[in-house]
C-alpha cells in the first residue's frame, strides 16, 4: 500500500458483476452476490443460508402462488428493491454504463406495475389513480 | 421533498404476539445505532458535503433508512398489537406499556429515549464519512446480536434483510470516501477542511 493511504480509511471500489434475479435480491437484501455476507454464527441447522431464506420466509409460498394482488405487490417490491440497490451503486459509480440499461428497463416495468396495481386494487403512490385512503396500511402485514 | 409509497421495502408478517422481542428490536427504532438515528445522521450531513455525488448518496441512503425505520416499527406493532396486560407483565414490557400502551415511541432496548446526541454532523467530510462507516458496522452488530437471541423465522427474515443493507451501505460510504479523497491533496488529506476551506478543493 502506498504512503498516500496512511492515516485514512480505505475501502476497495466494488466491480460490476452478474446480478441476482429480482426475487433472490429481495430475499437476500442485495442484488450483488459479492455483498451477500450472511451471519453464519446465528444460522440454525434448519436454516441453511441462501436457499433456506426462501423457504423460511413466511410469505415465500406466495412468490410462486398466492392471489393476483399479492403477486403483483411482491413484483412491485422486488423490482423496486433492485432499483433501490442499483441507485446506491450508481451514486458511487457514475461512470459505469452497465447499470443504466437495467435501470431503464426496470423503471418502465415498475411504472406499469404501479399503474396496474392502482387500477385493480388501490394506489401505492400519491400520483396513482384512486383514493389515497383505499387499501390497508402497509404495517398491517397485508402484503402477503 | 419526499414522496410516500404505501408499502414496506421488505414484507413483514408476524403472527405471534411477543412483547419481549418487541422490546429488543425497538432499539433499531430509537436506539443509538437505530434506523431513525441513521436517517437523521445522513440527511443532516449531506448539505455541506463538498462532493456532489456524496450528497446524493447521503440523500438516497438517508431515505432508505426511513423505509427501514418503517419496517422495524411494523415489526414492533405486529408483535404487540394483540397484547394482553398479563403478557406485558410476564415479558417485562409493562414499564413501556404504562407510558405508551402499545403505541410506537423511539427508545433503545433498555428504555433510553431517542436522542440526537447519538449521531454527529461535524461539517468535515472525512470525519462524517468515517462516522458513517462506523455507524453501519454498529448497526450490523445490533442485528447480529438480535439474530442470536430471536428464533422466530417471521422476525428473523426482515432482520437478516436489514443486516445485509448495513453491509451494502458500508461499502457505499467507503466508495464515497474514496471519491472524496480524489478531490483532496493526496500527500496530506488533512491539509484543509473540504467543507469549509472550499478554495483548496480540487475540481
Amino acid at each position: 500500500m502506498e504512503n498516500k493511504n496512511l492515516a485514512i480509511a480505505s475501502v476497495p471500489i466494488q466491480q460490476w458483476e452478474r446480478l441476482y434475479d429480482e426475487n433472490t435480491a429481495l430475499l437476500n437484501g442485495t442484488v450483488f452476490p459479492c455483498l451477500n455476507m450472511p451471519f453464519y454464527a446465528a444460522e440454525s441447522a434448519a436454516e441453511t443460508p441462501l436457499g433456506s431464506a426462501i423457504s423460511a420466509l413466511p410469505q415465500s409460498e406466495n412468490l410462486s402462488s398466492g392471489n393476483e394482488q399479492t403477486q403483483l405487490l411482491l413484483q412491485i417490491m422486488t423490482v423496486s428493491f433492485v432499483l433501490d440497490d442499483l441507485r446506491l451503486y450508481m451514486d458511487t459509480h457514475p461512470a459505469d454504463t452497465a447499470p443504466a440499461d437495467i435501470k431503464k428497463e426496470l423503471v418502465t416495468k415498475r411504472k406499469q406495475l404501479l399503474s396496474q396495481f392502482a387500477q385493480n386494487h388501490y394506489p401505492l403512490t400519491p400520483d396513482c389513480e384512486g383514493c389515497w385512503q383505499e387499501g390497508p396500511m402497509p404495517w398491517e402485514g397485508v402484503c402477503c | 421533498m419526499w414522496c410516500y409509497e404505501k408499502r414496506l421495502q421488505f414484507p413483514v408478517k408476524i403472527t405471534k404476539t411477543c412483547p419481549k422481542t418487541a422490546q429488543l428490536i425497538i432499539s433499531q427504532y430509537g436506539g443509538p445505532d437505530g434506523e431513525l438515528s441513521a436517517s437523521m445522521r445522513y440527511l443532516a450531513q449531506r448539505y455541506s458535503m463538498p462532493v456532489k455525488s456524496v450528497g446524493g448518496l447521503l440523500t438516497d441512503i438517508g431515505t432508505e433508512e426511513l423505509a427501514h425505520m418503517e419496517i422495524i416499527c411494523a415489526m414492533v406493532y405486529q408483535l404487540t398489537k394483540n397484547l394482553t396486560t398479563e403478557q406485558a407483565k410476564e415479558a417485562g414490557f409493562d414499564a413501556y406499556y404504562v407510558d405508551h400502551t402499545t403505541g410506537l415511541w423511539p427508545q433503545a432496548a433498555a428504555g433510553v429515549p431517542f436522542t440526537a446526541l447519538e449521531f454527529q454532523s461535524k461539517g468535515d467530510a472525512i470525519a462524517d464519512l468515517t462516522e458513517d462507516l462506523a455507524a453501519e458496522q454498529k448497526a450490523r452488530t445490533v442485528y447480529d446480536n438480535l439474530l442470536r437471541v430471536i428464533t422466530d423465522p417471521e422476525v428473523r427474515e426482515p432482520l437478516k434483510f436489514l443486516r445485509t443493507r448495513e453491509i451494502v451501505h458500508f461499502q457505499r460510504f467507503g466508495e464515497a470516501l474514496e471519491n472524496t479523497k480524489e478531490h483532496l491533496d493526496s500527500k496530506n488529506f488533512y491539509y484543509f477542511n473540504p467543507e469549509f476551506d472550499k478554495q483548496f478543493l480540487q475540481k
